[in-house]
Order: C-alpha cells, then sequence, then structure tokens
C-alpha cells in the first residue's frame, strides 16, 4: 500500500483562485493516481476588510481599485469564465464580500473533527456559488452542519474562539515560508506550486514524489 | 510564535498559477486598457 502523499495548502476561502486551485489539484491527484493527504492553511488576503462590508464584492473591487462597476464587472466575469472551465458556477454578483478570519477558525475546528476538505467545499461554494455570509457565526454554523459537522460543537468552538491560535500559527508559517499570494501548495514538504496550476503541474509532481517515496523505502 | 517550523528547503516547480495577493486577484491579462487621449 502507497503511503499518501502530504500536502499543505495555504489559502483563503474568499480566493477564486483557491477555489480553482482545488479544483485543479483535483484533477491532478487523478491523473496522477496517488493518494493524496491534503491540510489546509489559513491565509487571510484581506485582514481589514470589515465583517459587515455594505455591498457586493463587485462594488468593493470598484471602489478598492477605483474603477467604474461596469469594468469591474467585466473583470469578475473573466474569473468566473475560468472556473466555468472547471464547473465552478461563480455568482460575484451575490457574493457577500466579508473579513474571513472566523472561517478559518472553523476550517481549524473542522479539521480537529476530520472533516476540514467537506467544510472547505463547503465555505468556498457557500461564498462563491452560493452567495452565502461566511463572516458571522450563525451563517457559518450551517455551514459546519452543511458539510457533516456538530453545529453546537462548532458554535462553541467559535464564540470561544477556540482555533483563533491555531489560525495565526498558520499565518505565521505563511510569512515563514515566505507566502505571498494564495494558493500556495506545499507538496511532501518539499516542493512548493504557487497559484492555480495546471492538473498536469499537480500530477507530475505527485508522482515524482510518490517515486521518491517508493524508491527511499 | 515557537510552533512555526524552520523554512524548508523548497523546490518550487515552475511557472506559476493565477493567485491573490493581497486584495488583488485579478488576473494581469484583465486590467482595464488604457483609454486614448480624445
Amino acid at each position: 500500500m502507497t503511503d499518501p502523499v502530504k500536502v499543505d495548502v495555504w489559502s483563503d476561502v474568499a480566493c477564486p483562485w483557491c477555489y480553482i486551485g482545488k479544483r485543479k489539484f483535483e484533477e491532478g491527484a487523478r491523473e496522477a493516481g496517488v493518494p493524496v493527504e491534503l491540510e489546509y492553511h489559513s491565509f487571510e488576503l484581506s485582514p481589514d476588510t470589515p465583517v459587515d462590508f455594505e455591498g457586493s464584492a463587485i462594488e468593493f473591487l470598484s471602489g478598492h481599485k477605483g474603477i467604474p462597476l461596469q469594468q469591474a464587472k467585466a473583470m469578475t466575469d473573466q474569473v468566473s469564465a475560468i472556473a466555468a472551465e472547471v464547473g465552478l458556477d461563480y455568482h460575484y454578483d451575490d457574493i457577500r464580500h466579508t473579513k474571513t478570519l472566523l472561517a478559518h477558525e472553523l476550517m481549524h475546528f473542522a479539521k480537529a473533527q476530520g472533516k476540514q476538505l467537506e467544510t472547505a467545499e463547503a465555505l468556498f461554494k457557500a461564498y462563491f456559488v452560493d452567495g452565502g455570509h461566511i463572516g458571522h457565526v450563525d451563517d457559518l454554523v450551517a455551514i459546519a452542519e452543511s458539510a457533516g459537522l456538530d453545529g453546537a460543537a462548532a458554535r462553541e468552538a467559535l464564540t470561544d474562539h477556540r482555533f483563533a491560535g491555531d489560525v495565526q500559527a498558520d499565518l505565521a508559517q505563511a510569512v515563514a515560508y515566505g507566502i505571498r499570494g494564495v494558493p500556495f501548495f506545499v507538496i511532501d514538504g518539499k516542493y512548493g506550486v504557487s497559484g492555480a496550476q495546471a492538473p498536469e503541474v499537480f500530477a507530475g509532481a505527485l508522482t515524482q514524489v510518490a517515486a521518491e517515496q517508493a524508491t527511499a523505502r | 510564535m515557537s510552533d512555526v517550523r524552520p523554512i524548508p528547503v523548497f523546490t518550487m516547480l515552475p511557472g506559476a498559477g493565477p493567485a491573490c495577493e493581497g486584495d488583488d486577484c485579478l488576473p494581469a491579462a484583465s486590467l482595464p486598457e488604457a483609454q486614448p487621449a480624445s
């Protein structure tokens, strides 16, 4: 039996390329036929974003870049078109721009419960596809339950900020690794993959690491 | 923080896919073109 290849990925829920990269990585892992142990780590792209930002992601982009709404919409349409190529139905008009720190705490709670991958998928889908809010405890508890987690336990962990320290440790680790953009994949602690690269890149790296592990045994 | 692991010697695979850096999540190709002066 082949040991799984450990892959650490730094990611933010509000990162459109992280969800696209997730799909590309999954396709690459399927192509490689290599068992993978994937672990998500926290990266907060926009720490200054208020939890209750009034307006859509397009309005935020427009204001942030100082461009007309129509232009911002055209830019997000391009990202949505790329998302569609990997089977993701982004609805930028409905995105509820918010601070993602609490969502990261949920990801760590989910990791402790063995449900991190399901939770990552549920958070990305809520944010980019369903127009859900991911900044409040009530919304996050509903997302947790949809991922198979115990809602009451998730609420308690989020309210107590039990995993806030783990989030900060991930953020500090990203700084130590020199990670400036996400998604950022670290395969077997040896190979770094920056951005949502093509599935073949992930497949090639996973195949190589699996071969190296087999040789080392 | 005490639990931060030492910096590993990564071999970065060539190339870079689209990524978010700070608030900037859009591919360079999608940046608006300058309008000609009228």
